[in-house]
């Protein structure tokens, strides 16, 4: 390794998760991945509709080499294939989205959804049951009345540790489309779920009702020009959700506005740039994940080509711009044709939100540092790793020419693409999901 | 980090002996990679059951020069656009998992494309393009075959987008029916009425009704029991009307549909298909 002061990041790779065979199920692909409030706990969901909960080990967390190793948890089925019989389509398992629950007493709570249902999950532990009873057996048969001769309370014993995901609540029957998102409120109460042209608000408790706060279907189908493609509450405000669309606007709703918030109290759209328009320009421009800062302050949007950070001051335009794979301008008809231009990408914040991260193609992902305005583009692969090692970082020029960490723009390989991303709320800890893998990145801290 | 070169990176991904390749598992078996040990690949059984059949994406490469589509006139590099989006549209409808937001964006993609053609007219439309389009077919030349039903989904798609364009306009007459003949090859034809039922089909298709629910909510007994079923054999089965696009779910609609008869599995003729028929239409209509 080249002591190359430059091109070095702070981050380096902590774990990877998944088979290193190329061949990999359609079902074992990852479709969701998301921290818990704590980040003691990391989800993942995929194809094939399980989730896989991953914790951090107590001991290695106050160690100063690293943050932690995260093993498995739990794993269990969340969503099972559905039939439409009326229409003949198969509703997919997939898991969409995951978001958890603060949490409240020993037990975690995770609310998992696919393309139609909403899962309230409870995953608890079990350390102990009770042994001794009076008249069983271990096994659980009854013993002979003869055999009694005296009288003995149970007690608990410890045991190997369980850990059990019940499901608690099924949320269905209320979304006609695809679902999109879900975010928990503030309240801890209510939740809403999003699809291509509603956004409905959930209590926790209740599955035999949803309340529909916005409602973009026009009354003839043929003038639908724009879908819901994310939502999300804010974080402090109980009363304030925002939605992106496909035409790339944000809108910020007031729910003490009205009981159906199809006015936004506010709409981020930035006017767009004639010299960059083509025939791509709206596509390019559908928002594929909008997140809200942790202060609340601000609001970051991605697009095919962009993160941009909004002021929920300003709706005019957005504070900062940045450019997560702008060499791909020049590449929208073949990236139409194959389908890529489709592909939507989530963003993320970093605890203290000075940083940003998203994901690109190549098994690129890129960070982007606010404060000191620096960017790095980091590559997950399973070769980059040997414990404490920084990542290096690449850039991307024209052409093909391929130098040490530079590689030609016709040499990306647009199979290989990280779409999920979520980053620990307090330390630097990264997990993303390329198509194959869950990487681990944990900031080099000495 | 040495020189990367991409291919060697994928070929490295298999297990090559002797390398220290680092070891992963399913996600719910545990190794972490940055051990130094080197752990064989065959203890995880699980790498090598038959779970992993379908190969993974196969790399796409970009052309080794520039879009392609850069370097053609502007005309044609909307034409070029313009083919995919239908392509894409028609496809669409034949995919597994249609996507609303995809279908949408596609639309405004025609849309914006047409409308662009539209306001030029037709003095930019390429003289290549008069031979073959003259003997003006009922299938326009750059419109591939459309499958009969559901949709007729390009053809009529674009008719809805602009059901208030004339096809010929006042001044100018024959230049502009020559420029509508193009018009009409280049793209789908703009009239009809049943056009704008289409689009709603279209986006409509995409709704994901409560079937179930449907289905398991009402006494299905009661529906049927009009139905004398006790002349045909129960070797008789005949098809049913909805579409089988997946044999596994109509066998799975037959089967609910036994269980929740009385006794004997449900038996249908072809006279009484248009029963059902008719009774399934006011079930989804109610």
């Amino acid at each position: 390794m080249d002591g190359d002061g430059d091109g070095q990041s702070r981050w380096c790779l902590s774990q990877v998760k998944g088979a290193v065979d190329d061949d990999v199920a359609e079902a074992d692909i990852i479709s969701a991945v998301e921290f818990n409030h704590s980040g003691e706990l990391l989800a993942t969901g995929d194809r094939g509709g399980r989730i896989v909960i991953f914790q951090q080990e107590q001991e290695s967390k106050n160690l100063p080499q690293c943050h932690a190793e995260y093993n498995v948890y739990s794993t269990f089925q969340s969503h099972e294939p559905e039939f439409d019989y009326l229409k003949s389509l198969e509703i997919e398992e997939k898991i969409n989205k995951i978001r958890w629950l603060p949490q409240k007493n020993a037990a975690h709570f995770l609310l998992s959804t696919n393309d139609k249902t909403i899962k309230l999950w409870k995953i608890s532990e079990r350390d102990k049951r009770p042994e001794g009873y009076n008249l069983k057996e271990e096994d659980g048969r009854y013993r002979h009345p003869s055999s009694l001769t005296t009288l003995r309370v149970p007690v608990f014993q410890p045991m190997d540790l369980m850990v059990e995901a019940s499901p608690r609540r099924v949320y269905a029957n209320a979304h006609t489309y695809h679902i999109n998102s879900i975010s928990v409120n503030s309240d801890n109460e209510t939740y809403l779920s999003a699809d291509d042209l509603r956004v409905n608000l959930w209590h926790l408790d209740f599955t035999d009702r949803s309340f529909n706060i916005v409602d973009i279907k026009p009354a003839n189908m043929e003038e639908l020009t724009e879908v819901i493609t994310a939502s999300e509450f804010h974080p402090l405000q109980c009363n304030t959700f925002v939605y992106g669309s496909s035409k790339g606007s944000v809108r910020l709703c007031d729910m003490r506005a009205s009981a159906l918030c199809d006015q936004h109290s506010k709409l981020f759209e930035e006017p767009e740039d004639p010299s960059t328009r083509s025939f791509f320009s709206e596509i390019i421009s559908s928002i594929s994940d909008v997140k809200f800062s942790h202060s609340g302050r601000y609001m970051m949007t991605r697009d095919y080509l962009t993160l941009k950070i909004w002021d929920l001051h300003m709706e005019s335009r957005p504070v900062e711009i940045y450019q997560v794979h702008g060499y791909l301008r020049s590449k929208l008809c073949s990236l139409y044709e194959n389908d890529c231009i489709f592909d939507k990408f989530e963003c993320c914040w970093g605890g203290d939100d000075s940083e940003v991260m998203t994901g690109s193609y190549n098994n690129f992902f890129r960070m982007f540092d606010r404060d000191a305005q620096r960017d790095a583009t980091l590559e997950a692969s399973w070769e980059s790793g040997s414990p404490g090692l920084p990542l290096k970082t690449w850039r991307v020029c024209a052409g093909s020419r391929r130098k040490r960490n530079e590689i030609g723009v016709d040499c990306l390989d647009f199979s290989r693409k990280i779409l999920y991303t979520s980053w620990h709320p307090q330390d630097n800890i990264v997990a993303l999901a390329t198509v194959n893998n869950l990487y681990i990145f944990q900031e080099k801290l000495n | 980090m040495g020189q990367r070169d991409i291919k060697a990176f994928e070929a490295s991904m298999k297990r090559k002996n002797g390398i220290p390749t680092v070891s992963m598992c399913r996600l719910d078996v545990e190794s972490p990679v940055v051990k130094k040990e080197v752990e064989p690949g065959g203890d995880g059984s699980v790498l090598s059951s038959s779970r992993y059949m379908l190969g993974r994406g196969v790399k796409r490469k970009l052309s080794t020069c520039e879009d392609p589509s850069q370097d053609l006139p502007y005309p044609q590099q909307r034409q070029l656009v313009l083919d995919l989006c239908l392509d894409k549209l028609q496809s669409c409808q034949r995919r597994a998992e249609p996507s609303l937001h995809r279908s949408v964006l596609l639309a405004n993609t025609l849309r914006q494309i047409q409308q662009e053609m539209r306001q030029e007219g037709e003095t930019c439309f390429p003289s290549a393009l008069l031979g073959p389009s003259l003997p003006h077919a009922s299938t326009p030349r750059h419109i591939p075959d459309l499958p009969p039903v559901p949709l007729d989904c390009p053809q009529p798609l674009t008719g809805a987008l602009s059901p208030s364009f004339p096809l010929t306009t006042a001044d100018d007459d024959e230049e502009v029916q020559l420029g509508g003949a193009e018009n009409e090859t280049l793209l789908p034809s703009f009239a009809g009425e049943d056009d704008t039922r289409s689009l709603d089909s279209l986006f409509g298709s995409f709704e994901i009704t409560n079937s179930t629910s449907y289905l398991t909510d009402l006494a299905l007994d009661d529906i049927f029991e009009d139905i004398d079923t006790s002349m045909y054999d129960s070797s008789d089965i005949s098809v049913l009307p909805c579409p089988a696009q997946r044999s596994g779910g109509v066998d799975d609609g037959l089967k609910s549909l036994s269980s929740c008869s009385s006794n004997s599995s449900l038996q249908f003729c072809l006279s009484d298909l248009n029963d059902l028929d008719h009774i399934m239409e006011i079930l989804v209509r109610s």
